[in-house]
C-alpha cells in the first residue's frame, strides 16, 4: 500500500498547480466580466453561479467519465488539462468578442451567452477531481484518503494561488499575461502527467 | 449513511459556508475601506481554512472509525460557535485595541478549516469502496456541495442582504449550522444519554444566538468602525445595507453628516460654499469651466450634495444621473437640504452601473460629465479610471465637452486623462479634461454665476463671504498641464494593467525602496 501510495505522489502533487491555475482563472474572468457588465451584484452572482455549475455539473461528468474510461484516466486528466489551458489563453478574446455581439439585445441576452461560455473551461475543472479520486483510489484502495489528499492539495493550491495573484501577479503582470501564466501551469501539469504515465509504463 | 443523506447535508454546510463568506468579505471590505484584493485575500483564507479542514476532516474520521457520523455534528457545532461567538469576543477585544481586528482574519479560517472537514467525512460515510462507482458517488456529493455554493450566493446576496443586516444574517448562518448539527444528533449519534447531552448543549448555543445579538452584535457595523474608541454614544445616524453594499452615515452635531460607502468617506451632506466641509465649491467651478453645460451626466449620486448643486444650476436643462447603489436615496430623503433633488423634473436618476448604462446608450451625447469618484486604490476603480473608459465617455461628449472627475491624489489618474483628451487642467484634487480648451473670459464665468441658486435664491449673493467665495472661482487659474503631465513616468491606466488598485502603490513603495539606497 505504501508503495502505491508513493507511486501516486507526483499526480496529487500536480493537482495543486491544477487548483492553483483554475482559481486565477476565476479572479480574472471575475474582472474581466464586471467590465463587460458592470460592478454589481447581477454580475458578481452570474459568475459565481457560472463557476459553482460548471464545477458541480463537471464533476458528475467527470464521474460519470471515470467509469467509462476507467483504465486510460491519466490520459483522460491530460486532456482535460489541455482543454482549460487552451479555452484560458483563447478567454480574453471570446468574453470581449461575445459581450460586444450582445451588447444591445435583450437585459438577460450577454449574461446567459457568457454562463453559456464559462460553463464549458468550469465543467472541465469539475472533472478532474472525480477522475483523479478514481485514480488514486486504485492506488490505495481507500476513498476517504483520496478525496482527502485531493481535495486538500487542489484547494491550497486554489488558496495559494489567491494570495499570489492579488499580491504578486497583478502587481507585475497584466491581466492578459496573467491568464497566459494559468494556461502554461495547466500545459505544464499535462505535459508533466504525460511523463508520468511513460515513466510507469515503461 | 445513505448517498442521498450525505448529498444533503454537503449541500446545506456549503450552503452557509459559501453565505458566510460573503458575509466576511462585505465585513472586511468596509473595515478595510474597500482596499483591492480584499475579495482575494477573504477567498484565500476561505479556502486555506477549507484545505486544511479536509485533512483533519480525515484523520479524525480515521481515528474514530467507530463513530464517524458523531464527528458531523461537532464538527458543525464548532464551526458555528466560533463564527458567532468568535466574532462576539473580538468585537469585545478591538474595544481593548484596534489591533484585535486581526483576528477576524484568523476566524475565518478556523471556521472554514470545521467546516470544510465535512466533506471527506461525509465521503467516508456515504461512498462505497467499490472500484467502479468510486468516482461517481464521490462527484454526487461534491455536486452537493456545489449546489449549496451556488444557492449561498443567490439566496443571500439576492433576499438576505437586501432585506436583513449583515448582524443578523450571520446570527441565522450560525444559528442554521447549530440547527443541523442538532437535527444529525438526533438522527445518528449512538446512545441516548449523549444524544440528550449534546442536544442540550446545542440547544443553549441557539438560545444564546438573540442575546449575543442584543448584547454586542447589533453594533457590529459601528464597533468595527469605531474599533477602540467604540462607545455607547458612537453610533451611526442611519445604516442602509443592499445586495450592492452597506451605506452607514455619521452624525456630525454642528456640520454636515456625513456618507460612508463600504466603509469608505464618500462625502459630507452639504451645498454651502461657505461651508465646504466637502470642497463643494469644486463642483461650483463647473460655471468657469463651460459656457452653457445644458445637459449633464453624473455618474455616482452618494449623498446628492453635487447634484443637487448642479440641479439648481439654471443653465443646466436636464442632469441624468446613475448610480449603481439605490440605498443612496433612501438616505437622501431624509436630508431637506437635498432631498428636493429627488422631486426636481429636470433630474433623471437611473439605478444602473455608470459604465454598462453608457454602452448601452451610445447615442446619449452630454456637455459636461461629472465624476465624484472614490479612492483610486479602491477594488474595481479601474472601471471608471482607465484610458477605455474615458475615451467610452469622450464619445458621450458634445463638441467642446466637458469631462471633470475626482483623481483622489493620483498622478496617475491625471496622465490618463492626458493620453485621453488634448487638454487637462485640475482643480484641487479633481481632473477637467476636454478637446477644447479652456479658455473662458473671466466676463463669461462672471456671466454664469448668478445661475447658482440654493434654497431658491441665488447662491453667490447671500452675503460678503459668498461674494468672495464667487470671485475666487471666477479669478481661479485653470492651467495647461497635458504636455508636462505626458512627459513624466506615471501608469496609463487601463483595464489590462489594473494600475490604479495594485500597481501604483506597490511600484512607488518599491522606487522609493530602491532611491533610498
Amino acid at each position: 500500500m505504501a508503495n502505491a501510495s508513493i507511486i501516486s505522489r507526483p499526480i496529487i502533487r500536480l493537482f495543486f498547480f491544477s487548483g492553483f491555475a483554475a482559481i486565477i482563472y476565476q479572479i480574472v474572468w471575475q474582472r474581466m466580466l464586471y467590465a463587460s457588465f458592470g460592478t454589481n451584484i447581477e454580475a458578481i452572482t452570474i459568475i459565481v453561479s457560472v463557476f459553482m455549475f460548471g464545477l458541480g455539473l463537471g464533476s458528475l461528468l467527470g464521474g460519470h467519465l471515470s467509469r467509462k474510461y476507467n483504465t486510460s484516466l491519466i490520459q483522460l486528466f491530460v486532456t482535460i488539462e489541455i482543454a482549460i489551458g487552451v479555452f484560458g489563453i483563447c478567454s480574453k478574446f471570446l468574453i470581449s468578442t461575445v459581450s460586444k455581439a450582445f451588447l444591445n439585445y435583450h437585459d438577460a441576452a450577454l449574461p446567459f451567452i457568457i454562463f453559456m461560455l464559462l460553463c464549458i473551461p468550469t465543467m472541465a475543472m469539475g472533472a478532474t477531481f472525480p477522475v483523479l479520486v478514481a485514480y488514486i483510489f486504485k492506488s490505495n484502495r481507500s476513498v476517504e484518503e483520496s478525496v482527502s489528499k485531493l481535495y486538500y492539495i487542489n484547494t491550497m493550491g486554489s488558496a495559494v494561488a489567491c494570495f499570489l495573484t492579488i499580491g504578486l501577479l497583478f502587481v507585475f503582470l497584466t491581466l492578459t499575461q496573467v491568464l497566459i501564466f494559468a494556461a502554461c501551469i495547466n500545459f505544464a501539469v499535462a505535459a508533466i502527467s504525460i511523463v508520468y504515465l511513460k515513466k510507469r509504463i515503461g | 449513511m445513505r448517498l442521498r443523506l450525505a448529498i444533503l447535508i454537503a449541500g446545506l454546510t456549503s450552503f452557509i459556508s459559501v453565505s458566510m463568506e460573503i458575509m466576511w468579505i462585505e465585513i472586511i471590505s468596509y473595515i478595510t475601506k474597500g482596499h483591492a484584493g480584499i475579495f482575494g485575500a477573504v477567498l484565500g483564507l476561505v479556502l486555506t481554512g477549507i484545505a486544511l479542514g479536509s485533512r483533519y476532516g480525515y484523520r479524525k474520521s480515521k481515528d474514530q472509525v467507530s463513530s464517524s457520523a458523531n464527528l458531523l455534528p461537532e464538527l458543525l457545532t464548532l464551526g458555528a460557535t466560533i463564527n458567532f461567538f468568535g466574532l462576539i469576543a473580538i468585537l469585545l477585544w478591538v474595544k481593548v485595541h484596534d489591533a484585535f481586528v486581526g483576528l477576524l482574519f484568523i476566524q475565518v479560517v478556523v471556521v472554514s478549516y470545521y467546516l470544510g472537514a465535512i466533506f471527506p467525512v461525509l465521503c467516508k460515510l456515504a461512498v462505497s469502496d467499490k472500484e467502479e462507482s468510486v468516482g461517481q458517488e464521490t462527484s454526487w456529493i461534491y455536486a452537493g456541495n456545489i449546489i449549496g455554493s451556488t444557492a449561498g450566493p443567490l439566496f443571500t446576496g439576492y433576499v438576505l442582504m437586501d432585506n436583513l443586516s449583515p448582524a443578523i444574517t450571520i446570527c441565522i448562518m450560525s444559528g442554521a449550522a447549530l440547527l443541523l448539527a442538532l437535527i444529525i444528533i438526533n438522527g445518528n449519534v449512538d446512545g441516548i444519554k449523549k444524544r440528550l447531552k449534546d442536544s442540550i448543549f446545542v440547544v443553549t448555543l441557539i438560545l444564546l444566538i438573540p442575546i449575543g445579538y442584543l448584547t454586542v452584535l447589533s453594533t457590529m457595523m459601528e464597533r468595527f468602525h469605531f474599533l477602540s474608541s467604540f462607545a455607547d454614544w458612537t453610533s451611526f445616524r442611519y445604516q442602509e445595507h443592499s445586495r450592492q453594499g452597506i451605506i452607514t452615515v455619521l452624525p456630525r452635531p454642528k456640520g454636515a453628516d456625513v456618507f460612508l460607502g463600504g466603509g469608505a468617506y464618500d462625502g459630507d451632506v452639504n451645498t454651502d460654499p461657505e461651508n465646504n466641509v466637502n470642497g463643494i465649491t469644486r463642483c461650483y467651478m463647473i460655471g468657469s469651466m463651460h459656457r452653457k453645460p445644458s445637459k449633464v451626466l453624473m455618474i455616482g449620486l452618494s449623498t446628492g450634495s453635487w447634484a443637487q448643486v448642479l440641479a439648481n444650476y439654471k443653465l443646466i436643462d436636464s442632469l441624468t444621473i446613475v448610480e449603481i447603489q439605490p440605498a443612496y436615496i433612501n438616505l437622501i430623503k431624509k436630508y431637506g437640504e437635498i432631498s428636493p433633488l429627488l422631486s426636481n423634473p429636470k433630474v433623471k436618476i437611473i439605478i444602473d452601473d455608470g459604465r454598462r448604462w453608457m454602452r448601452r446608450n451610445q447615442n446619449e451625447k452630454f456637455d459636461f460629465i461629472v465624476m465624484n469618484t472614490t479612492f483610486h486604490w479602491r477594488e474595481h476603480s479601474t472601471n471608471l479610471l482607465s484610458i477605455e473608459f474615458l475615451r467610452m465617455a469622450k464619445n458621450h461628449l458634445n463638441e467642446k465637452g466637458v469631462m471633470y472627475w475626482n483623481t483622489t491624489g493620483s498622478k496617475d489618474v491625471m496622465y490618463t486623462a492626458a493620453n485621453a483628451f488634448k487638454y487637462v487642467t485640475s482643480v484641487a484634487n479633481f481632473v477637467a479634461a476636454s478637446d477644447a480648451p479652456f479658455d473662458m473670459t473671466k466676463a463669461e464665468r462672471e456671466k454664469n454665476y448668478p445661475y447658482f441658486f440654493r434654497n431658491s435664491v441665488p447662491a453667490f449673493e447671500k452675503n460678503d463671504s459668498t461674494r468672495v467665495i464667487r470671485n475666487k472661482l471666477i479669478n481661479a487659474e485653470l492651467p495647461v498641464l497635458r504636455d508636462s503631465l505626458l512627459k513624466q513616468n506615471y501608469w496609463l491606466i487601463t483595464e489590462d494593467n489594473m494600475a490604479s488598485e495594485y500597481k501604483s502603490g506597490v511600484w512607488s513603495r518599491i522606487m522609493k525602496f530602491k532611491n533610498s539606497f
